[in-house]
């Protein structure tokens, strides 16, 4: 069975060796012991809540629980840009038009903005390829926002979630080739390698600070501002369906999409609800969806996927489930149906 | 004998001829014959007017060559007077981080009025024969002496739009590239337009934000500060009297605006007055100079051997009928030295 709980300082080994799988443009995923080592010690504080909002963030774990094997990783930030300056253009229109001339022209126009700054973030999701099947990338992407919807007041009101631009096989982004690339002398992974490390300020210092005009552009790169990497879709998708939108912001270095939901918008939240759980023996449910059932815990949180049957009153789990949350009869679970349902009458009260 | 004068209104034939064999949107020769009667009309009034300070005075002068008018160049007291003057101004940014140590220079476009109230030379055209002569040298620097003589006309000032640098095909790659996007019209519409005195679309077209230069296509990139052939000798002709090329550039086609400080000019600043001599003989030891009476209406520019002798000026009787002067008249002087524009004739 597949669990995701709170990264403990013992997975470090284990999630050094998964950021090695990752790519470029999973920025906030580096293979680097140090840095890991921190983000580690960095969740479980916040989960004690002895950090200032501004540092806190969350790193979860996906392990196999027969094996012990950790196959997927993804983390929150609470708050985005309270220590250094949090950047994103924001793809705004400026219009010239002269009424004498009969001229109305619409120029999108590339703005730097620092309008998520205080935000929370979703972020730094990955899923050994080997492993990317059946819910996986759901469960990972979505337990965090059973653990948001349980534990609101450690967030902002708005959640955003930047998704990888278009890149080529090299790892050369068209965007970054047109625009970076003169006011930064590297290449993109290497200044995606120093976003990631947390240098993004210093980059965003040497970017330009005026608006840039998206139609002196090169099409190729107009093309690709606000688009996801093909490899991201998938990713999108299942953030799209958790109702996070498009609202015009993008990141400076690869154009990829930031897309933004509230927190109390997001689907995951909203229908999610508490259940007193009910153990029984295990019985295959019949007409059953995928739910997620999550602990209501901090340090202890812990999550699950489990089909059910549409849970009347109280939430039925077997024996193996309840313990692998840590749960017993008459304790209490967050839970969601993995997907909106089409019969929203299963999960509202 | 080389002399350039006001114009008058009987030159309003050979005007539209020179205005329709100039290349566009040359400032002052729009090709249309009310628009050069206008221009000829606003110059008779203002040398005729006594002025005390620059407003929207413009003034026409023209080139005759033994009698043939071969050559027009204007002045506009105050550019942007009534409407806004538009310019691109060179920007030089740094972005650097101490810690990469990075430290780039990112050069950028500005839109600005900077050069409103300064005074523009404009209107340049000499017949295609004469160009390689000192005619344009004549041309161009006489309205220079006129400056000096009465600089309470004019501001501290000086700049000259070039034509710019067309490919192959006509077309501005620099207009293209930043223009075309923004005014979704043809430069010549944009010319037209602007020649009949309406900037106010520029204005509600033109891009406010600076220009990243890096980012622009390297056809606009290379057009930049590049002149149009047709421009060779006016714009040697300035840089030669001390003009420079390196903080404005046309907003439409790219090309540089030459600008100088009125009293660093060459022509202004080592022109002086002298006492005009007449001498029946040529004498001997004489040199070459550009000579101007200190009129307005009567304004005469020329070239001629000239024996300058302490404050006095001993020329030919020609000559002095030829700047519309007698013995004993105040002329401002300055030595010829050779033609930048070409072969001295």
């Amino acid at each position: 069975m597949m669990l995701i709980r709170m990264a403990r300082p013992d997975d470090l080994d284990a999630l050094v060796a998964l950021a090695r799988l990752a790519d470029v443009g999973v920025t906030s995923l580096q293979a680097d012991p140090v840095q890991l080592a921190e983000r580690i010690e960095r969740s479980q504080r916040s989960l004690r809540n002895e950090l200032d909002r501004a540092d806190q963030g969350y790193l979860f774990v996906l392990e196999c629980s027969e094996t012990g094997t950790l196959v997927g990783t993804c983390s929150i930030e609470s708050a985005l840009g309270l220590r250094s300056p949090w950047y994103n253009y924001r793809v705004g229109k400026v219009i010239h038009a002269s009424p004498a001339l009969n001229i109305y022209s619409s120029a999108e126009t590339l703005f730097l903005s620092n309008d998520h700054t205080g935000s929370s973030e979703v972020c730094a999701l990955f899923l050994h390829p080997d492993w990317r099947r059946e819910h996986n990338g759901g469960l990972l992407s979505k337990c965090r926002f059973l653990f948001m919807a349980q534990h609101p007041e450690r967030f902002a009101s708005k959640v955003i979630a930047e998704m990888r631009g278009v890149s080529d096989e090299q790892g050369c982004s068209p965007f970054w080739e047109a625009l970076g690339r003169h006011f930064f002398t590297v290449d993109f992974a290497q200044a995606d390698h120093l976003t990631g490390v947390g240098h993004k300020s210093v980059v965003a210092e040497l970017m330009p600070k005026y608006p840039v005009y998206l139609d002196l552009l090169p099409a190729h790169a107009r093309a690709v501002v606000g688009e996801v990497h093909e490899k991201t879709r998938p990713a999108l998708a299942m953030l799209q369906e958790e109702g996070f939108r498009y609202e015009g912001y993008v990141d400076i270095f690869d154009a990829g999409p930031t897309i933004e939901a509230y927190l109390h918008e997001i689907r995951a939240v909203r229908q999610s609800r508490l259940w007193t759980v009910s153990e029984q023996a295990a019985v295959d449910a019949v007409a059953g969806e995928p739910w997620l059932i999550a602990t209501t815990g901090l340090n202890d949180f812990r999550m699950v996927l489990q089909t059910l049957d549409a849970p009347q009153g109280s939430l039925s789990l077997d024996e193996a489930t309840a313990q692998l949350l840590g749960v017993r009869s008459g304790d209490v679970v967050r839970a969601v149906p993995l997907h909106p349902p089409q019969d929203l009458s299963q999960v509202l009260p | 004998m080389m002399i350039v004068r006001p114009v008058r209104t009987t030159d309003l034939p050979v005007l539209e001829q020179m205005a329709a064999a100039s290349a566009a949107g040359v400032t002052g020769l729009t090709p249309q014959r009310e628009y050069l009667f206008d221009r000829i009309q606003q110059s008779l009034a203002a040398l005729e007017s006594d002025i005390a300070c620059q407003t929207e005075e413009s003034y026409t002068f023209m080139l005759e060559v033994d009698g043939q008018v071969v050559g027009t160049a204007g002045l506009i007291a105050s550019a942007g007077f009534t409407q806004p003057f538009y310019s691109y101004r060179n920007e030089t940014l740094i972005h650097a981080s101490a810690a990469l140590g990075v430290n780039n220079k990112i050069h950028a476009l500005t839109l600005c009025n900077d050069l409103t109230g300064v005074t523009q030379l404009c209107g340049f055209y000499l017949a295609p024969e004469h160009l390689g002569s000192a005619a344009a040298d004549v041309l161009s620097r006489a309205r220079l002496l006129f400056i000096a003589s009465h600089p309470q006309r004019f501001s501290e000032r000086l700049f000259d739009e070039m034509q710019g640098y067309t490919d192959s095909e006509g077309r501005y790659p620099f207009w293209e590239a930043i223009g075309k996007p923004f005014f979704k019209m043809e430069v010549e519409e944009v010319d037209r337009r602007i020649a009949l005195g309406n900037k106010t679309f520029i204005a509600e077209l033109m891009p406010t934000y600076p220009i990243y230069v890096p980012l622009l296509p390297d056809a606009a990139q290379q057009a930049m500060g590049q002149i149009h052939p047709d421009a060779e000798v006016p714009f040697a002709i300035l840089t030669d009297e001390g003009f420079e090329a390196d903080d404005y550039i046309d907003a439409i086609d790219g090309a540089p605006t030459l600008t100088a400080k009125t009293h660093w000019v060459r022509s202004i600043v080592h022109s002086k007055l002298a006492r005009l001599c007449i001498t029946d003989n040529r004498p001997a030891g004489t040199e070459p100079f550009l000579l101007s009476n200190l009129q307005t209406r009567q304004f005469r520019a020329g070239l001629a051997d000239v024996l300058l002798h302490g404050d006095e000026a001993w020329v030919t009787l020609e000559t002095a009928h030829a700047l519309a002067c007698e013995a004993g008249d105040q002329v401002r002087l300055v030595r010829f030295e050779g033609c930048a524009g070409g072969g001295f004739a």
